[in-house]
């Protein structure tokens, strides 16, 4: 048996998801955080049943790639025996739009009533009865944030699914139907797993996923559903679509009114808060105290544990080389490979995991989509919408996940450009080096100065790069979801979610690096290296030994410090670099390159192009910028 | 009484009018059809964002903000 599960994006989806299945799917109070579908088990009634979460969409005719995989799902597949339509019932009239797009499907389904104690709140009695008979399908309240009401929407599911009741749809205007009555019979037995009925309204809406799909099979069916879509509209090329859809809200909203009792609204925090926090001043003041609080939280935790973190590897290390001779072969790759692993430990452990479970918690509450809306107006001014603003926060933990965040954006134009400034966006490990090395010797005043210098190089590479790639900005539609209270469960899961993509995709990476580089060491040819470099090094003014900790810097960023120490031989940096070559050094290593973590991530997102155009632009960007620091530090020292 | 006919950057803060048109290109008016924004629908203009930010609005229950430049596409109708 296989359920699954449809609804408008913020209807808690996959909240109820993850109530049943554990944590499996990514859930935020921000639309689009489901992209792809994912498929877990559950036990019901000693039967194992397959539960597939789809994103959240609008309607079955998807305007992103998020939101088309729900129809490609249901016309690639024909082995599921109910559809749970879960909806917010504080904004009923809106979500049984797709409820009643989905009863055309005439297949088992019921009504997962959810929020109804936010709906509570605002004051709306929603008659669940009345509801129900309107529908034809079982409809169940459900509070799936607290896990109220799961097990009878599953139960209701299991019967509906056992006992297969017929399920009709709504009946729209007369001229509509008889369209759809003209067209359906030359529709019957097509090999796809929709019926003749739902083919001939999804070609009338001019489909694209399904008229594609019939014009391999039927073309001639094609062909007749735009001469009768064409008389519909009386003679021109009306658009179908929206017509339908019209038809379909329209009875949403009459359905919705019908069932609906409105009481007096209690007054929401919602709005007092947002009176604050949305502020066209204070909104700002907020933003920056809340982004200065949550980094403070994330660095303080982060430099607590870091110490004794690495104390206890570097003595495992050193414990480990007592026993191997290190000499030999067996023992570089050893010590290569711990140092790979206490890499991946030092990101990980202390910075990551406390910056995902905040950016969690902030998710959750719904304050992202608000950032957004704050931010909107400056990020226009660098190509691109206030959407993008939430990778480029996470950047500043690790550029890891911000790459990943990108995947939520529309355009594939939008998604590089936000990666690509996402890149350069300083992450933990980068602040090490400005702080250790810049903000250690010369003051924080100089190190500050380099943090403008970084908002400016993005800026600066926003404008060319959306000059450069032309792409029409449709503008910023966002919803603005209630404020939610996060749930300690979900945020910690969902951190974990994150974490173990990192794990998986490019801690490997980062092990093998490092492996790499301590044989190099072993072998001696960091010399050969150091040479090859000689021209970058020479443009930079640099030590011509700052070859090596450049390009294994990018294993990891902060590491390129303590190799240019271990290299030049002294760790008392003052007496070996000049200042100058402190700035452009720093200069260069923030720009140059994303880590390889990070490259691995711009691979998976957005293939292997982006990533190499991606590596060059930075290249590019860091040469120029640390001559031009180069340049300007020479007049100050 | 009078109806004139105004881009939603004109309204005034907190009002309700009539949406009267919406000349945003297909794609964009499907997105702000999903979401409830359509001829005919009744508007709250709630807050706005400083800078040509965008503009929050309030349509059958549910807030959405939309852009400054989508805003003067969009067309609605106030008593006078």
């Amino acid at each position: 048996m296989k359920f699954l599960l449809i609804g408008q994006p913020n209807c808690g989806k996959s909240t109820l998801f993850n109530q049943v299945c554990g944590y499996k799917a990514e859930t935020g109070n921000f639309t689009g955080t489901t992209v792809t579908f994912t498929e877990s088990r559950v036990r019901l009634k000693g039967e194992v049943v397959g539960l597939v979460d789809l994103p959240g969409t609008y309607t079955l005719a998807g305007s992103n790639a998020a939101e088309q995989v729900v129809l490609e799902y249901l016309l690639s597949h024909d082995d599921y025996d109910c559809i749970i339509d879960v909806v917010d019932a504080s904004h009923l009239g809106l979500h049984l739009g797709l409820t009643l797009e989905l009863l055309e499907l005439g297949r088992p389904m019921i009504l997962a009533l959810n929020l109804i104690d936010e709906a509570d709140h605002m004051g709306i009695q929603i008659k669940v009865g009345e509801l129900s008979e309107k529908l034809g399908i079982p409809v169940l309240p459900l509070i799936a944030s607290k896990g109220r009401g799961i097990r009878d929407v599953f139960f209701a599911a299991y019967k509906v699914a056992s006992e297969k009741p017929s399920v009709g749809r709504q009946v729209y205007r007369q001229d509509l139907e008889q369209t759809i009555a003209a067209l359906t019979p030359s529709a019957e037995d097509l090999a796809l797993p929709l019926n003749a009925e739902v083919v001939a309204i999804k070609l009338l809406e001019q489909d694209p996923l399904v008229t594609s799909q019939v014009m391999k099979l039927r073309p001639g069916l094609v062909e007749k559903s735009e001469e009768l879509a064409k008389l519909l509209g009386g003679g021109s090329t009306p658009d179908t679509q929206s017509l339908i859809n019209l038809e379909r809200n329209t009875a949403a909203q009459a359905i919705a009114k019908q069932v609906t009792v409105l009481g007096t609204r209690k007054l929401t925090l919602r709005d007092q808060l947002d009176d604050y926090l949305l502020h066209p001043l204070w909104g700002y003041f907020f933003l920056i105290l809340i982004l200065y609080l949550f980094f403070q939280v994330v660095f303080q935790f982060g430099g607590l544990i870091e110490k004794p973190l690495l104390n206890l590897v570097a003595g495992l290390e050193k414990s480990i080389i007592g026993f191997i001779n290190p000499g030999k072969l067996l023992g570089e790759v050893i010590i290569g490979l711990i140092q790979g692993i206490s890499g991946g430990l030092a990101i990980v452990l202390p910075y990551l995991i406390p910056f995902l479970i905040g950016l969690g918690f902030l998710e959750d509450f719904g304050y992202l989509p608000r950032v957004a809306f704050l931010m909107d107006a400056l990020m226009h001014r660098i190509g691109l919408h206030g959407t993008a603003v939430v990778p480029f926060i996470l950047g500043f933990g690790c550029n890891v996940p911000s790459v990943m965040a990108t995947r939520t954006l529309d355009n594939k134009n939008e998604q590089f450009i936000a990666a690509a400034l996402a890149t350069l966006v300083p992450c933990s490990a980068r602040l090490a080096i400005v702080f250790g090395l810049v903000a250690f010797y010369l003051g924080p005043v100089v190190a500050l100065v380099i943090y403008l210098l970084v908002f400016f190089v993005i800026a600066i590479t926003g404008k060319l790069l959306s000059r450069l790639l032309p792409k029409d900005m449709p503008g910023l539609i966002l919803e603005m979801p209630p404020y939610r209270q996060p749930s300690f469960q979900s945020v910690l899961n969902k951190a974990w979610f994150r974490i173990k993509e990192f794990l998986v995709e490019a801690w490997p990476v980062l092990i093998a690096g490092s492996i790499v580089l301590s044989l190099l060491n072993a072998y001696n040819l960091t010399r050969f290296i150091n040479f090859l470099t000689v021209p970058m090094t020479w443009l930079l003014g640099l030590p011509t030994q700052s070859g090596v900790p450049l390009i294994f810097g990018v294993l990891r960023k902060e590491l390129s410090l303590i190799m240019l120490g271990q290299a030049l031989g002294s760790m008392d940096f003052k007496n070996v670099l000049s200042p100058v070559q402190m700035i452009t050094f720093t200069v260069f290593v923030i720009f140059y390159m994303p880590c390889l973590a990070t490259l691995v991530t711009l691979h998976k997102e957005l293939g292997r192009k982006a990533m190499w155009n991606i590596m060059g632009i930075t290249l590019v960007i860091a040469t120029v910028t640390a001559l031009l620091a180069r340049g300007v530090a020479g007049l100050f020292y | 009484m009078e109806t004139q006919q105004i881009s939603l950057l004109n309204m005034m803060m907190g009002a309700t009018a009539k949406v009267l048109a919406i000349k945003s290109p297909k794609q964009t008016t499907d997105k702000l059809h999903q979401l409830g924004i359509r001829v005919g629908v009744e508007i709250q203009l709630l807050r706005a964002a400083p800078m040509e930010g965008p503009l929050l609005v309030k349509v059958s229950g549910r807030e959405i903000a939309i852009g400054y430049e989508l805003c003067s596409k969009i067309l609605v109708g106030v008593c006078n």
